[in-house]
């Protein structure tokens, strides 16, 4: 299996691949640091393929773009949890200090194998509870290509969900949902490669993972894509 | 890839005071695009706006649509700047990439093998009427040669897939080959351009 994906680099360098097949080598990808490397020496190949190509463009293409995005809002960053404000200040370091413990757990390379850890802070010390927790309990499930692995602690009133190999969305994202006795709350919206920390998860019966269009919803527009029991 | 852009025709400074380099650094213009800096953004359409409008017209044909594609291209970049690590690769790629995705796609939503032709032929008998010229640069001139030193099939191959738009079991179906053979030709065209261009990996 590896040996067939690993195949699909050339045409996948190139733009040549339909999404599944896409999607298959990403994870392949993933889990291959040589096939990164060379990878990388591809792409820039085809980058210089696009630049020979360049056409000035008219003076009016700028205007209307730069004018467009005036318009538009901007994605947040990744991370979003119920109190966003005091949380998303200290985004970074929970990365950080959840990477390390990813990584200390033994099984470095899953979801965050990319992001590098730089600093641990000890403040920024929410996620290392829930994941350390005595009374931590964790389940992995497995969504086609995605996976999620959602670490609950009652102790801490909290839970981490960590997500890899969401399919890529255009103009949609997906967006994370508690339910508490029939009443869906926003949990925030998920990247791939995504972890969110989410806190008072008391009585909180269900997670459930939507598609919704960019910037997310107030409420759920479409069937859950996966759901999860707490 | 060298470390900085080359400057094109057409740049302009982002009107920061702070800094002097007269080559903007795409990595940086796109991390403060994420942080809403509009003249940053702007500064990036200027590097890379020729770019990406060359590449949305090779693959769409359609000069109106190519624009249409380019203008989606940058929306995405200004949405999702956040998503841009600089850790992890250059702002030049992602945005290449991206633009590469967002005409393959609109080629695969316009559809229609005809309609790819017809508008071949519209672009062709309207082409003096439109100025914008192709900019012949180094690049160019680099790729020509360097596409030279492939072999047919590796050529073939490469420019079916990166300038037509088309998947691998559509190359190999024009090219009446089979799809280990195409898949392997795309690796080995590429390691040869890649060695050819003095691309470092």
């Amino acid at each position: 299996m590896t040996v067939d994906l690993h195949s699909l680099i050339g045409p996948y360098a190139l733009g040549a691949l339909d999404e599944d097949e896409r999607d298959a080598f990403e994870s392949h990808l993933d889990a291959c640091p040589t096939c990164a490397e060379e990878l990388g020496g591809f792409v820039a190949t085809t980058v210089r393929l696009g630049e020979a190509v360049a056409e000035e463009p008219p003076a009016a293409l700028r205007a209307s773009i730069l004018a467009a995005a005036a318009q538009t809002p901007q994605e947040r960053p990744t991370v979003v949890a119920m109190r966003p404000r005091s949380l998303r200040k200290r985004l970074p370091s929970l990365i950080a200090a959840a990477a390390m413990i990813v990584a200390a757990a033994g099984v470095a390379g899953y979801v965050i194998e990319h992001q590098q850890v730089q600093e641990y802070q000890a403040e920024s010390s929410n996620v290392e509870q829930v994941m350390t927790a005595s009374d931590a309990v964790t389940t992995e499930s497995q969504l086609g290509s995605a996976s999620m692995r959602l670490t609950h602690s009652r102790s801490q009133d909290a839970l981490v969900l960590a997500v890899s190999g969401l399919p890529a969305l255009d103009n949609e994202t997906y967006q994370l949902w508690t339910v508490r006795d029939g009443v869906t709350t926003s949990a925030g919206l998920v990247d791939d490669s995504d972890l969110l920390y989410v806190d008072q998860v008391d009585g909180v019966e269900q997670l459930a993972l939507t598609v919704e269009p960019a910037g997310g919803s107030e409420r759920p527009t479409s069937l859950p894509v996966a759901t999860m029991q707490l | 890839m060298a470390t900085s852009p080359a400057s094109r025709p057409g740049d302009s400074r982002p009107l920061s005071a702070v800094d002097s380099d007269p080559a903007p650094d795409l990595d940086d213009l796109l991390v403060r695009t994420a942080r809403g800096d509009d003249q940053a953004f702007a500064a990036l359409y200027d590097a890379l706006g020729a770019s990406v409008l060359g590449l949305a017209r090779r693959l769409v044909r359609n000069p109106a649509r190519a624009e249409e594609v380019t203008q989606e291209v940058f929306l995405q970049v200004w949405r999702t700047a956040t998503r841009f690590d600089p850790d992890r690769g250059r702002a030049k790629t992602w945005v290449l990439v991206l633009a590469h995705r967002r005409a393959v796609d609109a080629i695969r939503h316009d559809q229609a093998a005809s309609d790819r032709e017809d508008a071949y032929e519209w672009v062709g008998s309207d082409h003096d009427v439109v100025s914008e010229e192709v900019i012949v640069n180094l690049e160019h001139q680099q790729v020509r040669r360097c596409m030279d030193g492939l072999t047919e099939l590796q050529r073939e191959a490469v420019n079916l897939a990166y300038y037509g738009g088309y998947t691998y079991p559509e190359v190999a179906e024009l090219l009446d080959a089979n799809l280990a053979t195409v898949k392997t030709r795309m690796r080995d065209g590429l390691i040869r351009l890649r060695d050819c261009m003095g691309v470092a990996a």
